[in-house]
């Protein structure tokens, strides 16, 4: 049933090389990251977006950036709270997946009103993918 | 065989191609595993998966494909048509569902939309089957045996794809002994040759005799298996499920991943 006449037309023709070139710099790239694997360790970074009022204390949002290269699992957060009395109050929090040189988003729940104290956030540990 | 319906409108062939990718990639792209591969996967081992894909994507185009391509450039260009489309239907589907946003690392995203478009281009390609009125796949009197391969290679692809990311299957491995898994193999084997026999077009008479069992066994059945097997072992090393693993549960690993490709490539007979 087979003929010689190719019969594809024009606009598949064009995808087809849209396709190839998909495909190409694909190629490239995953070879590119292979031969220059990045192996900057994983790196926290916390910054605080919103601190709100809420029915049983304060709400604080935080946005979580990992700046290294490597993504992790199962990401424990801490979240510390000191008042002027210097009291503590900790809070924790925990992220299913954040992958490397990308941002994600936690709420941390406090009793006291975190902003007359002094918060500071540090990752406690994470599981390897 | 159908004719070639030439008068089709350009949006007919690529709404199939569109449909057949969301169709087979949807349930890779609402499990939580496949995302987070993208961001992780070994490059390498992406690269192979990708490579090794193609010679099976292009075989498959000369049986199916989302339009009645004659030609080796037209089935080229078939399947490159296909990875297009499932990396942009992919695209679209992840952004809409928010997997894929500003936050997250370029370089990751695209890792994962060229993974993800490996199913999804599989799904393209089968869609004259899937979402088409209409099959070039020759029935089982016209097909010879390289197509029965590739059918069940086809099979035990899309359902390995499926499984192999999440987390079940090793959990399951660890879970079961060595009984467990003579067991699942067993079960497999039994349950792919029913479907070989279901597939094969032998009469009452000829079921009854052992040499058709054993022929229809060893020719689908155990090469099924066997096809099912390399698979699952493979999808199993991209995703990296193996890595740093005994032998002993390497091997229960395949056997349970062994079971749905096993049952996809059998099955694949009776369906495409």
């Amino acid at each position: 049933m087979k003929t010689n006449k190719e019969q594809t037309p024009l606009w598949e023709k064009i995808l087809g090389i849209a396709g190839l070139l998909l495909l190409i710099t694909g190629f490239f790239y995953l070879g590119w990251m292979a031969i220059n694997e990045d192996d900057t360790s994983p790196d926290v970074i916390f910054s605080i977006n919103k601190i709100s009022p809420v029915s049983k204390g304060f709400l604080v949002e935080v946005e979580v950036t990992n700046t290294g290269a490597k993504s992790l699992a199962a990401v424990y957060l801490e979240g510390q709270l000191t008042d002027n009395n210097n009291e503590t109050e900790i809070s924790y929090t925990q992220l299913d997946y954040l992958p490397s040189h990308s941002k994600s988003y936690a709420g941390f729940f406090f009793n006291a009103d975190p902003r007359t104290g002094r918060l500071e956030f540090k990752p406690s540990g994470y599981q390897e993918p | 065989m159908t004719e070639r319906d030439d008068t089709s409108p350009v949006w007919v062939g690529l709404g199939r191609a569109i449909g057949g990718s969301i169709i087979f990639s949807l349930p890779m792209m609402m499990t939580m595993e496949m995302w987070w591969i993208g961001f992780y996967v070994d490059p390498l081992r992406l690269i192979c998966l990708i490579l090794l894909s193609l010679p099976l994507f292009y075989r498959i185009s000369t049986m199916v494909g989302f339009r009645n391509s004659k030609t080796i450039g037209d089935n080229i260009i078939d399947v490159l048509v296909s990875y297009a489309v499932a990396f942009v239907t992919t695209a679209l589907v992840l952004s809409a569902v928010g997997v894929i946003n500003t936050d997250t690392d370029p370089g990751a995203v695209y890792s994962m939309l060229l993974l993800q478009a490996v199913p999804g281009s599989l799904g393209a390609l089968l869609a004259r089957n899937i979402v088409g009125s209409s099959s070039k796949i020759p029935e089982d009197d016209g097909r010879n045996y390289p197509d029965d391969l590739t059918i069940l290679a086809t099979g035990a692809l899309f359902l390995a794809f499926s499984l192999a990311p999440t987390e079940e299957i090793v959990l399951l491995s660890y879970r079961m002994t060595a009984w467990h898994s003579l067991s699942l193999l067993l079960l497999t084997l039994l349950v792919m040759h029913a479907f070989a026999l279901a597939s094969s077009k032998c009469n009452s008479r000829e079921l009854k005799q052992w040499t058709t069992h054993w022929e229809i066994f060893v020719r689908i059945t155990a090469t099924g298996y066997l096809i099912a097997f390399a698979i699952g072992f493979f999808m199993l090393w991209v995703f990296e499920s193996i890595d740093d693993k005994s032998f002993f549960n390497t091997i229960k690993g395949v056997v349970v991943l062994g079971f749905p490709a096993g049952v996809g490539a059998a099955a694949s007979r009776l369906i495409l």
